[in-house]
């Protein structure tokens, strides 16, 4: 009888032995493959910053290179650097474009946020649907009129023909406006209504309930939406390219591509690749350094969306 | 529902809410009144004449979308357009809920940080820069992509001078930076779902596969919808990676619809053309969107 | 430029454009001598080059501020990613009411300026002022003549471009091919290409890198005694049989004799340096830039002929907005922009050919190639490239033909690619 028992017992265990490892091998299949992955997502700028290191006369001989080797030179880097290109000025415009469009992207947005959620006043409901409908018009199908309009306006070839639409929650380049009253509202919807029952009694206007009591609940959603805005405001091409004429006035992507070009331009191309590497660091930098917080505000962002 | 309809908005207990409440939107109101209300009626009657910038406008009625219709180059445009939307869609949201459920796994900390970041970083950087290296990598004869496959004794692939792959080649691009939003989205909408299913479904014996089926796509079935809607009008209004990668070519085979519109635009200076075509992407938009948000209705499963 | 809506409405065309205004006030003041040095207003310009170009202008300005130290000039340099591209934005901005006073354009958007009404005729300016008008006479009449419509001088020439073939001196030696004769034929050209074209993945070497753009294709139509548009400029000739014949012989450079690698996405100039190459096609400009790096093992031949020894004339030049306030003015900054210094301080920066021959004779301009006589040569029986009033539309619908083609490996496409660009552009031109 316990032998039978026994035997059953020896043949479970070894079935479940089966079944760990093979469970252990699916494991390291996975994370091979996984890895095999990340590995490829990556690759293309290690190639990049590799070859912004190598010599210029073979940056882009074959075989490529993967590492710097021993033969590491900041040649493309002087070159670019020493030569009149305005990198300083790409990334300055770039800056304070994005700086300007978050600041007041984010400031409008979260404060018709916060009537969409929680002030009643007529037609509230008829707006808020048609701006989600507007959600849906992308910028390429206006842009023809846009730049009638900014024409009009004499701002063509101005940062302000990028910034004002970004100033007035419009739209940020890339991101409709909409976007930002709509996580906003989101937000502002799960706050508990006993808190603004409690400021209404002590008597405290409108605004100072948004600003003292909303507001500092809100910082995390703004810190996110921020963070939003200001990358895609930085990495725009389209509206530096139909509102900027100048090469001083460009921002990073437009300025890099114009590099590229072989009419009228001596750039070798260890030059656009360093300008590309130049570019790149300053996320890569930021994105190491706070990458949780990063990654936190796109989920709250998207999930919440 | 608020009652609305019964309420005194200037009652002297609701004025200051209701003044409130209007001067706090008042802001993105106007900006949205100004810079995307005003130009979208302006699109739509500028579809009607031809302008040039150059001279004022003229009345042409339907001209343009007359031409539109006969216009070859446009179908091709939209097909294209159509084509890469329809596979970057189902590759970044695919691709994107097979890497969340894979990374959802547990498995130690350091390396699931390390493989989120990997994924992940490519969507932050711009789409120009990483084009540009992209078009290195696809180049054909002294490409780094067709190096390797010549090792592997594969003949040179024309990535981005052969028609029939520039937009296979477009797509991999769009793929490849866009998959980390799309895994990040899928990862938090899994962590939303209780394991207790799972547990259920394990007693009862189910295998990995039908849990996948059965349980993960249905409860995910929101997130996807959300991903699927917002990477299909992403999608259409592809631009920058083209224009840097092949610019539209070789020929017509890679260009988009907003490239078209460009063209004709700037520097054809078509503007009335240029709008009709705009017209017809937003009508695309509005179509799919449209379609998407029916069906799920009959689809998707709330909790 | 607001929309009158009665206009608008009514449907009809209105004759009185505000371009129109000007263009007829362009042709009526008669200029006298300098205005008073103590004019104040701004100047701004549309400008290109390299950034070392750019300090030479900003040079040349500072002196015309030493005479007018009222007047400031803002230098806006464009960049360019083709010549149809520049002249797009130039009509874009123009357009957006930010006319400039002072604007740089090529010769391909010379025709298309003058129809749009964006430059202003200079012969009264010149002849008007001795000193100019002895400058200008010493410019080869080539040149002034690409930039002459219907007998007017509509820009002052700043600088001229064209093509030869650059080869790797090395690469011949060691490969026991005679470097380029005067006079070699296509035929010569693909014997040492193919001999030239040797080795395998990381290892190989290309007889010729493809240049491919509007002016690089040219040398190919004119040496086969083709031309991409009628003589008139006023109808598309990319199906004339000459020009498909020109076509096959690139396509057969990549597809049949695979002396070239694929053109698209390529950028030949920095390969040639890296002696990928064994020859190429440039004009002057990427030579600064290679004795730079330090690569000096190259030289120059004339273009091989078919038909006909003829390169394609490029170049560039000064010109007047009839929209300026102060075209006066502007006149006086451009006789400073050809001052015979500040040409020379732009050969030293060596991206166009200098327009007065002392200039040219300088040891700095001919230190690089050895064969800079050749550059001379190709110059003198070069013809201008076509550049009609459609000029844009032209070089956007020749590109995508070309790209088109190169795509496709059956020779056969290769006529079909020009037809089909020959009526879309017939049609363009019917649509203007």
């Amino acid at each position: 009888m316990s032998d039978v028992v026994l035997q059953a017992a020896g043949r479970a265990a070894s079935r479940s032995r089966w079944k760990i490892l093979l469970r252990r091998s699916a494991n390291w299949l996975i994370y091979g493959v996984l890895g095999l992955g990340a590995l490829l997502m990556v690759a293309p700028f290690l190639w990049m910053f590799t070859t912004s290191l190598r010599p210029m006369r073979e940056a882009f001989s074959l075989p490529p290179r993967w590492l710097p080797g021993l033969d590491a030179t900041v040649e493309s880097y002087q070159r670019l650097l020493s030569s009149t290109v305005p990198m300083g000025k790409f990334f300055l415009n770039s800056l304070t474009i994005s700086a300007t469009v978050t600041l007041g992207y984010v400031a409008t947005t979260t404060i018709a946020g916060y009537a969409f959620a929680r002030l009643r006043f007529p037609f509230k409901n008829a707006i808020f649907a048609i701006l989600l409908l507007s959600m849906m018009v992308p910028l390429q199908t206006t842009v023809v009129p846009l730049f009638l309009l900014m024409r009009w306006l004499g701002l063509v070839d101005t940062q302000w023909a990028i910034t004002l639409p970004g100033l007035t929650g419009a739209f940020a380049p890339g991101m409709s406006g909409v976007f930002g009253i709509f996580l906003m509202r989101q937000f502002f919807l799960t706050l508990p209504t006993d808190l603004f029952e409690a400021s209404r009694i002590d008597g405290a206007g409108q605004f100072r309930t948004f600003w003292s009591v909303a507001l500092p609940l809100a910082k995390a959603q703004i810190a996110a939406l921020s963070v939003i805005i200001f990358t895609v405001t930085w990495n725009d091409y389209f509206m530096p390219l139909i509102f900027l004429n100048s090469i001083d006035k460009m921002t990073l992507p437009v300025g890099i591509m114009s590099l590229r070009e072989p009419v009228g331009n001596s750039s070798a191309m260890s030059e656009v690749i360093a300008a590309v590497a130049l570019s790149v660091l300053p996320v890569l930098v930021a994105f190491l350094v706070a990458q949780r917080w990063i990654v936190d505000s796109f989920i709250r962002a998207g999930v919440k969306g | 529902m608020s009652d609305t309809k019964a309420r005194r908005w200037f009652a002297p207990q609701n004025r200051s809410e209701t003044i409130a409440g209007l001067l706090f939107i008042l802001p993105a109101l106007v900006g949205f009144l100004v810079f995307v209300a005003g130009p979208m009626v302006a699109t739509v009657v500028l579809s009607l004449t031809k302008y040039d910038l150059l001279s004022p406008p003229k009345f042409i009625g339907l001209a343009n979308f007359q031409r539109l219709w006969g216009d070859q180059r446009l179908w091709k445009i939209f097909g294209n357009t159509g084509l890469f939307a329809l596979f970057a869609v189902l590759g970044n949201v695919g691709l994107g809920i097979v890497l969340a459920v894979l990374l959802n796994r547990r498995m130690p900390a350091p390396l699931k940080y390390v493989y989120r970041a990997a994924y992940f970083f490519p969507s932050l950087v711009g789409l120009v820069f990483v084009a540009v290296i992209w078009q290195f990598l696809f180049q054909k004869d002294i490409g780094i992509i067709n190096f390797y496959l010549g090792q592997l004794g594969v003949g040179p692939v024309g990535w981005l001078s052969n028609p029939n792959v520039a937009l296979v080649s477009v797509i991999i691009l769009d793929v490849w930076k866009n998959v980390g939003f799309a895994m990040l989205i899928a990862m938090a909408g899994l962590q939303n779902i209780s394991s207790d299913y799972y547990d259920a479904a394990k007693v009862d014996g189910a295998s990995a596969f039908s849990m996948f089926w059965r349980i993960t796509i249905p409860l995910l079935s929101p997130t996807i919808l959300f991903l699927l809607t917002m990477n299909t009008i992403g999608a259409f209004k592809v631009f920058e990676s083209i224009v840097v990668l092949t610019n539209g070519g070789p020929g017509d085979a890679t260009r988009s619809l907003v490239m078209y519109i460009y063209e004709q635009g700037f520097k054809s200076l078509n503007m009335g053309y240029a709008s009709a075509i705009s017209l017809l992407l937003l009508a695309v938009i509005v179509v799919i969107t449209a379609l998407q948000f029916f069906l799920s209705r009959r689809w998707a499963f709330y909790e | 430029m607001t929309l009158d809506r009665r206009q608008f409405l009514a449907g009809g065309t209105a004759l009185a454009g505000t371009v129109g205004l000007a263009g007829i006030f362009g042709l009526s003041p008669s200029f006298a001598a300098a205005p008073p040095t103590d004019t104040a207003a701004a100047l701004t310009t549309y400008n290109w080059g390299t950034p070392d170009e750019a300090k030479a202008y900003a040079a040349a300005f500072e002196r015309f501020k030493a005479t007018y130290p009222k007047v400031t000039v803002a230098d806006n340099i464009v960049p360019i990613s083709s010549w149809a591209d520049y002249a797009d934005k130039l009509v874009m901005q123009i357009a957006g009411g930010n006319a400039p006073d002072i604007i740089n354009i090529a010769i391909e958007g010379l025709r298309l300026s003058v129809t749009k009404n964006l430059l202003l005729p200079l012969d009264d300016l010149i002849n008007a002022d001795p000193e100019a008008k002895t400058l200008v006479d010493k410019m080869p009449k080539q040149l002034r003549d690409a930039l002459t419509v219907n007998g007017k001088l509509y820009e002052i020439p700043n600088g001229s471009q064209t093509m030869v073939i650059h080869y790797n001196t090395k690469i011949f030696q060691e490969g026991g091919v005679e470097p380029p004769k005067a006079g070699w034929t296509w035929d010569d050209f693909i014997a040492a290409a193919k001999k030239l074209t040797t080795g395998d993945g990381a290892s190989k070497v290309y007889g010729f890198g493809l240049p491919w753009f509007n002016f690089a294709a040219h040398p190919w139509w004119l040496t086969n005694g083709a031309y991409p548009v009628t003589e008139d400029y006023a109808h598309s000739n990319l199906n004339h049989p000459k020009m498909i014949e020109a076509a096959k012989f690139i396509h057969s450079l990549v597809h049949e004799h695979g002396v070239s690698p694929d053109p698209i996405g390529l950028n030949v100039y920095d390969q040639f340096a890296a002696g990928k190459f064994a020859m190429t096609a440039a004009g002057r400009w990427p030579v600064t830039g290679w004795v730079a790096s330090g690569f000096t093992d190259f030289d120059v031949a004339l273009w091989p002929t078919k038909t006909t020894s003829m390169s394609v004339l490029g170049g560039a030049g000064w010109g007047i907005s009839p929209q300026s306030k102060n075209p006066d003015l502007a006149f006086q900054a451009i006789k400073e922009l050809i001052s015979p210094k500040t040409v020379k301080e732009l050969v030293a920066i060596g991206q166009q050919v200098p327009i007065y021959e002392e200039v040219a004779q300088d040891p700095v301009f001919l230190s690089a190639p050895k064969s800079a006589p050749v550059i001379f040569e190709a110059l003198r029986t070069a013809r201008s490239v076509a550049a009609p009033a459609y000029f844009s539309a032209l070089d956007r619908i020749t590109q995508r033909a070309m790209d088109t083609m190169i795509a496709n490996a059956d020779p056969a496409g290769v006529e079909a690619a020009f037809l089909s660009a020959h009526q879309e552009l017939e049609a363009e031109i019917a649509n203007q």
